[in-house]
């Protein structure tokens, strides 16, 4: 299972790093308002996935792997939010701490649900990490085809 | 009880392709922030409302109700965002997937409370009915 989710790390950085490559070619061409939109769905989307498979490899030790995730969140929001100008590195920055802490805390959560309350889940742990990964690399895909789709129109 | 949950789904789906059309009538004459505000509040509420509900009828299956959450956060987002641009679609698309993937947890942690989900139902209803109030006095 640990090669599964190095490999889906491997993947969701891969994906990242793509879209940041195709988003860079075109920075050029962007306004204040596409900008704004790209920098937000973009950051969200890769600093969550990427917080999640990063949470499920070590999962020991919750607080300084949240602490982890935001650092990366707000690494990868100033890697975006540097493209166009201040305020798309205001968004940047904020979204991505946002999405980092939102991984870290949708992994806990499902992980081990009794620690909000729910009664403990019908599937086994195993199960349930291998979805949660599979659909952050899902949503993942989903997001940057939609984003990269938006040059186009 | 799950008679009562079942039919506030009801209503919130009644409620939103109210909204819809409502809106697609009045589409060309909305300016974008409020397109993209639009796409956010019904894209939001709607995949907050659905996690909650679900995850009270059903406390046993996280994993099914987050997917159900998220893709109705996906869908309302992206079809409220359609109806003007292709960014608000971007917007509300994003907002929907954060607040349905964060709304099995907030219903995880009201413990199963009636009151809760009253309150907030009578909240979206009310945003819902500013929303509609806002986009025919601009117009």
């Amino acid at each position: 299972m640990v090669i599964f989710l190095f490999l889906i790390l491997a993947i969701n950085f891969l994906l990242g790093f793509w879209c940041y490559r195709c988003l860079f070619k075109a920075r050029t061409l962007f306004d204040d308002r596409f900008g704004f939109n790209a920098v937000l769905t973009s950051t969200a989307m890769i600093s969550f996935a990427l917080a999640l498979t990063f949470f499920f490899i070590f999962p020991d030790n919750f607080p300084a792997m949240s602490i982890i995730n935001l650092s990366l969140g707000i690494g990868t929001g100033w890697l975006f939010g540097r493209m166009v100008n201040g305020q798309t590195l205001i968004a940047g920055v904020f979204n991505g701490g946002i999405g980092g802490m939102m991984g870290t805390m949708a992994g806990g959560v499902a992980k081990d649900p009794s620690i909000c309350g729910l009664p403990a889940s019908a599937f086994s742990e195993e199960v349930t990490v291998l979805f949660f990964g599979s659909a952050g690399f899902f949503l993942l895909a989903l997001t940057v085809a939609l984003l990269l789709f938006a040059l186009r129109v | 009880m799950s008679l009562w949950l079942n039919s506030l789904l009801y209503t919130n789906l009644v409620l939103a392709i109210i909204v819809f059309f409502y809106l697609h009538r009045r589409r060309k004459l909305i300016g974008f922030h409020l397109g993209m505000n639009i796409a956010m509040v019904v894209g939001g509420g709607l995949a907050i409302l659905t996690g909650v509900i679900l995850i009270t009828l059903y406390p046993l299956h996280f994993m099914e109700v987050t997917v159900l959450s998220v893709l109705t956060g996906i869908l309302a987002g992206s079809i409220f965002g359609a109806l003007f641009d292709y960014q608000t679609l971007l917007t509300g698309y994003i907002n929907g997937l954060m607040m349905g993937i964060m709304a099995p947890m907030v219903g995880a942690a009201a413990s199963e409370s009636m009151v809760f989900i009253i309150v907030l139902q009578l909240f979206i209803f009310i945003i819902f009915i500013i929303l509609m109030v806002f986009a025919k006095s601009t117009t």
